[in-house]
């Protein structure tokens, strides 16, 4: 499959070797054309790859260095220093977005949970999983670590942002009905600034749709609206972060990288046309999210989110149907939930049938 | 925004228009249609406090909070009393002798009672609606679950981290 490349000596403002023409280019029928990309999707699932990227290994490294760039500059430099300027070789919307992530993660020692599956047929063209158990990947760093230069969780963050740039739907556990010890919204901080100057509303996603009637989430950066790639763009182009239910008090956060902001109005159906609608077509006919970049099983309505949660949390499953994890805003059977898509690995069938026989 | 539960009210106000109500039932006909004014007035401070709840800054949601719970609370309200009424036009309605030369397809079961039966219904959607949205979930019950194995892992540093 064609992949686009990103020279090492980019610009964020138009012109040649730019951000600009290389997220356009990743528009191209070449590149997206839906037929081709079905076809990858299928071919890398069977091959059991988590994701199908878009761009070259070159341009996702130089994507990942930029993000970690901020990483580390935010995990250096907490509060009470104050925010730091936005660093070189970083767009400041990417900036921002990656400093309240990496702060709220420190604030709160959040780990990563990544599930391990395992291709085994595909049903009418989807691809099937089975799944064996969670992954966890610490992302914080101790004090320890931060004097010694901020770096011992490298590897483990280069996972999350391929993750997140592939697409992947992730879970911030923050819930009463989760934690005994409930954390602050990390929702609520897109009302907020830093982020809040940057964020505008995301109406009408496809997302917690039994639980979030109301679905006012939070589209980010707000300065894209058009299909095609502002200058300077950013690598961040189209997060979508919203509520898991909407009970006004409590709930857990999701957000995802989609491929491109729905782009129009309440009269010509937000999204439902260019580049969103044509994601949303290969999404709907894989199954798999579709981001700016790639695409990945990875999505909660297989049943497979990645989570960040404070330590102490596990993943939780029913015992009935393990494509359904039990987590506030999903914690009750759900119409959008695909378990036709799922089943257990063997291990843990094993322990399904133990835990029901106790 | 709320395109759910707007949908729902909508096609309440809709049913509510052009309602026949049948014949007259002492303390209740009447009061029917000042019931479906009550219950929009409420339906519709409802929302505007939830849009309000939902541009508002963290810290200034508290007093809207309570806003929006007390605006539920007074639908559901209006919500028990309106069809508690619908029920008992529908069945006055339907118990009602026809007269000597009225057909059947004349008679207030027939020309008022599927409006009515409609709206009832469409109450009940709407209310099972508003209760999904402030519960925040289906209502359906959950297995105990069940913990997944988890393996913790390190990854080491990422080449291009050593050469950035």
């Amino acid at each position: 499959m064609p992949q686009v490349d990103l020279s090492p000596n980019y610009t964020f403002t138009a012109g040649q070797n730019s951000v600009p023409s290389f997220v356009d280019a990743l528009f191209a029928p070449r590149i997206r054309g839906a037929a081709g990309f079905e076809t990858a999707i299928g071919t890398a699932a069977a091959a059991d790859e988590t994701d199908v990227m878009l761009v070259t290994d070159q341009a996702l490294q130089l994507m990942q260095q930029s993000l970690w760039t901020s990483w580390n500059r935010t995990v250096t430099a907490l509060p009470p220093t104050p925010m730091p300027p936005t660093p070189a070789g970083t767009q400041q919307t990417d900036w921002v977005f990656i400093y309240e992530l990496v702060k709220y993660i420190q604030a709160h020692s959040l780990a990563m949970w990544v599930p391990d599956i395992s291709f085994f047929s595909m049903i009418r063209g989807v691809p099937a999983y089975a799944l064996n158990k969670y992954s966890k990947f610490r992302l914080y760093h101790s004090q320890t670590e931060i004097a010694g230069g901020g770096t011992a969780q490298a590897g483990n963050v280069a996972k999350f942002l391929r993750l997140f740039l592939s697409g992947a739907h992730v879970v911030v556990i923050h819930s009463a009905d989760d934690l005994r010890n409930p954390l602050p919204s990390f929702y609520d901080l897109f009302g907020q600034a830093p982020l809040q100057p940057h964020s505008s509303t995301a109406i009408g996603h496809s997302h917690y749709t039994s639980t979030v009637a109301l679905r006012t989430g939070w589209a980010y950066p707000a300065n894209i609206t058009t299909d095609s790639a502002p200058s300077p763009c950013p690598f961040i182009c189209a997060l979508l972060v919203d509520r898991t239910a909407s009970r006004f008090s409590d709930y857990n956060t999701f957000f995802q990288l989609e491929g491109w902001p729905g782009i129009g109005s309440v009269w010509t159906g937000f999204g439902a046309k260019g580049r969103h609608g044509a994601d949303y077509a290969t999404h709907q006919a894989t199954k798999w999210n579709i981001s700016t970049y790639g695409a990945t099983p990875f999505s909660e309505k297989r049943g497979l989110p990645v989570f960040l949660a404070p330590e102490p949390w596990h993943p939780l499953f029913d015992v009935e149907n393990i494509a359904r994890p039990v987590y506030y805003g999903a914690d009750t059977p759900q119409k959008w939930l695909m378990q036709q898509y799922m089943t257990a690995g063997t291990d843990l069938t094993k322990r399904m049938l133990t835990s029901k026989a106790e | 925004m709320y395109d759910d539960q707007k949908a729902e009210w909508d096609k309440v106000w809709e049913l509510g228009k052009s309602l026949k109500l049948g014949v007259t039932v002492k303390g209740v006909t009447a009061e029917i249609p000042g019931m479906l004014d009550k219950l929009k007035s409420a339906a519709t401070s409802w929302q505007q406090f939830v849009v309000a709840y939902n541009a508002a800054k963290p810290d200034a949601r508290e007093p809207l909070q309570q806003k929006v719970s007390a605006g539920a609370e007074a639908i559901q309200t209006q919500l028990g009393a309106l069809k508690s009424a619908l029920d008992k036009q529908i069945t006055a309605n339907k118990s009602t002798p026809l007269g000597q030369f009225q057909l059947p397809q004349d008679g207030p079961a027939a020309t008022a009672n599927p409006g009515l039966t409609a709206l009832a219904g469409q109450l009940a959607a709407a209310g099972t609606a508003l209760e999904i949205e402030m519960m925040g979930g289906d209502g359906s019950a959950s297995d105990a679950p069940i913990s997944l194995p988890v393996e913790e892992e390190t990854l080491p540093p990422p080449d291009w981290l050593k050469t950035s």
